[in-house]
């Protein structure tokens, strides 16, 4: 079976960075992006099994790249994990509203983002030496 | 303030009734009076520019000014002096519409003798003095009225200043928190990443060091986190998503944080959470966010080798979680325990007795517990360690809205009044979509309603909302659920139906309330739910 392909958009690449680190350590794929439009450029040529994405980025939210791709057929099975530093209500909010994950950028993001992505994507947790 | 002696100009040109006017005053105390007749209003013009009179007794139907030209004029000329107009026997409706273009009264030719017309006279000086003081009073007033209405104009302005620095202030704190969270997450995440080893060997004493640096950066996050939560505590902003959970999953939270933190401080945390507790009705995020300001508190006093014990006990009698920290440190004073809950005393109180650390944290955590309908204590004895407890409602749901009612009257707003919404959708329904209806319809009401799911299909929701407000309410709520399909093409919710069953004011008719809510609480839901206001009636399963 071809390992799973995980998706990580944030404008901050050092977050990207280790989650791609973390994520290959669980033997996935990674493709990384930037800004709005290439993550949304990246999920269509692609096709990965999860996308992982930030609301504040460069051309565009995060929330407007899951709008667009809830309204594609094809993509809009595809889970997605909404990382953002933003606790506001209306973000929760909407993120309930569009039914995509939502993890806080606070204590422990990958323990939280881990069981998301092992779930879903049916893969073994690594265990923490 | 009536002048004994009064300047009467007679406008007549009838020489007979003028003579009968005259005469009619024949009776009364001559010397009380001052005459003077002319026939015309051309003469009578002349009079007033030349002397001062007190009263006109003016004939409306005069050679050169007919029906009330003559009035007008006078009352032009002369605006304070008093007119009294005569008028013929056969005439009433004039003599009223005289009063109505600024006369001060009429008289019947007919009708006079020197009573009544003394009296008239009399009368229309002191009901113009009267009518010109009241004119006076009234300028005072406009006047007085334009300097309030420019006092509040300006209160107004300031006030628009001071909700757009506050707006500004708000944001510029949730903007800052944003901002510090990647780079505080990035710090966190590769300090793990090295800490596990998946960069390399590393020795102990240098996971030692990266948990050090793993802690101070949780610290910060905290911080950020309590920053955020005192300025949406102030603004009433703060959600809380309130569901039925187990202890346990409240303290799995809090746990890798306090496993770290007492690690590096050599201190020893123990666990003791009794079996079968009940389940409980909390934001476990939110009560996570206690559990860590409590813990973080006790690591700090106990010191090394001292011993932290988070324990969990179900209340003996109420239908309550106790959760608590009891710490073996030095303990605390009476006087400090009775301000330790209290934000602004506190931070005196760090300064003078340095027990540094009790900042925010403490008010924070009384704010989220009773946010959670929850209420927290302490006990402590200096020398002989401190216990915090809070407690945690059981999922019951007629005591939540016990609680959330005697919670909400606490607050102590006398005039508030709760809204009482049935929503319900087609059974059956869906785990999964119930779950998703549940964490939507939470975030929709905010942490001053209550929402209770009681079915998988029904919930319950206690809205501090006026009457007058409810309208309001359920359009916001409906465009929302609107909004939330729209963006759901692959799996659009099913159709719920949200009905206010009533408003009540939680001072005066909590029982009402109440009643009402139980009844709710454990009836089906009617079909359709929409056809029913008001009155409820019981559904036959619950008689």
């Amino acid at each position: 079976m071809p390992a799973k392909t995980v998706l990580i958009a944030d404008d901050d690449r050092d977050l990207v960075e280790v989650l791609a680190e973390r994520c290959r350590r669980l033997g996935l794929d990674v493709l990384a992006a930037h800004d709005a439009m290439t993550t949304l450029a990246l999920v269509r040529q692609e096709h990965p099994d999860l996308a992982c994405i930030d609301v504040n980025m460069p051309s565009g939210s995060g929330f407007g790249v899951c709008e667009m791709l809830e309204s594609d057929e094809e993509l809009s099975p595809m889970p997605v994990i909404m990382l953002t530093g933003r606790a506001d209500e209306e973000t929760i909010r909407r993120c309930h509203a569009m039914c995509v994950y939502y993890v806080l950028k606070s204590h422990d993001v990958w323990q939280r983002v881990e069981p998301i992505l092992c779930e879903l994507l049916n893969v073994e947790p690594l265990g923490t030496p | 303030m009536v002048k004994a002696r009064l300047r009467v100009l007679l406008v007549e040109d009838d020489l007979d009734h003028a003579k009968f006017a005259k005469l009619a005053l024949g009776g009364a105390d001559l010397t009380q009076f001052e005459w003077a007749h002319v026939t015309s209003l051309a003469a009578a013009k002349e009079c007033l520019a030349a002397e001062e009179y007190d009263v006109v007794l003016l004939d409306l139907g005069l050679p050169d000014a007919r029906d009330f030209q003559a009035l007008a004029h006078v009352r032009q000329q002369r605006p304070q002096i008093s007119v009294v107009v005569l008028t013929a026997n056969n005439d009433p409706a004039s003599g009223i519409a005289a009063l109505a273009q600024g006369a001060q009264d009429y008289l019947y030719k007919g009708n006079l003798n020197s009573r009544t017309l003394e009296r008239i006279l009399r009368y229309a000086v002191q009901r113009q003095q009267m009518r010109l003081e009241l004119q006076k009073a009234n300028d005072l007033l406009d006047q007085r009225n334009n300097e309030l209405q420019n006092a509040n104009a300006l209160l107004d302005q300031k006030n628009q200043h001071l909700a757009e620095l506050y707006n500004t202030a708000y944001q510029f704190v949730d903007n800052v928190s944003h901002e510090f969270r990647t780079p505080l997450t990035v710090i966190k995440e590769f300090v793990s990443l090295i800490r596990d080893g998946l960069a390399g060997q590393i020795t102990c004493q240098q996971r030692e060091f990266l948990d050090i640096v793993s802690d101070r950066t949780d610290d910060l996050v905290i911080m950020v986190d309590d920053m955020l939560d005192v300025s949406k505590l102030e603004a009433g902003l703060l959600s809380v998503w309130r569901r039925e959970t187990t202890v346990a999953d409240v303290f799995e939270r809090a746990h890798p944080i306090l496993e770290r933190k007492a690690a590096i401080k050599h201190v020893a945390l123990e666990t003791a959470v009794e079996d079968d507790l009940p389940v409980v009705y909390c934001d476990p995020e939110k009560v996570g966010r206690v559990i860590i300001n409590l813990m973080t508190n006790a690591i700090k006093f106990c010191g090394d080798g001292g011993c932290v014990k988070l324990w969990g006990q179900r209340h003996e009698e109420l239908p309550e979680v106790r959760i608590g920290i009891t710490d073996d440190g030095p303990g605390i004073t009476p006087e400090n325990l009775q301000v330790i809950f209290d934000r602004f005393r506190q931070v005196e109180g760090v300064a003078r007795s340095g027990t540094k650390g009790f900042g925010l944290g403490l008010s924070i955590a009384k704010e989220l517990v009773h946010l959670n309908l929850g209420t927290i204590h302490v006990q402590s004895q200096p020398g002989a360690g401190s216990t915090f407890w809070f407690t945690l409602p059981v999922w019951k749901p007629d005591e939540l809205v016990l609680r959330y009612v005697e919670r909400t009257r606490h607050l102590g707003d006398a005039t508030a009044q709760a809204t009482l919404l049935v929503a319900a959708m087609e059974p059956p329904v869906e785990p999964s979509v119930s779950h998703t209806m549940d964490e939507l319809l939470q975030h929709l009401f905010h942490g001053t309603d209550l929402v209770l799911r009681v079915l998988p299909h029904k919930w319950v929701v206690v809205a501090k909302c006026h009457r007058n407000e409810v309208d309001r309410m359920l359009a916001r709520v409906q465009s929302t659920l609107t909004e939330a399909d729209r963006n759901r093409p692959g799996a659009v919710l099913p159709r719920i139906d949200l009905c206010a069953q009533g408003t009540w004011n939680i001072e005066e008719q909590a029982d009402d309330l109440v009643d009402h809510c139980r009844v709710e609480l454990h009836c089906e839901p009617k079909a359709p739910p929409s056809a029913q206001t008001g009155n409820t009636v019981l559904s036959p399963e619950t008689v």
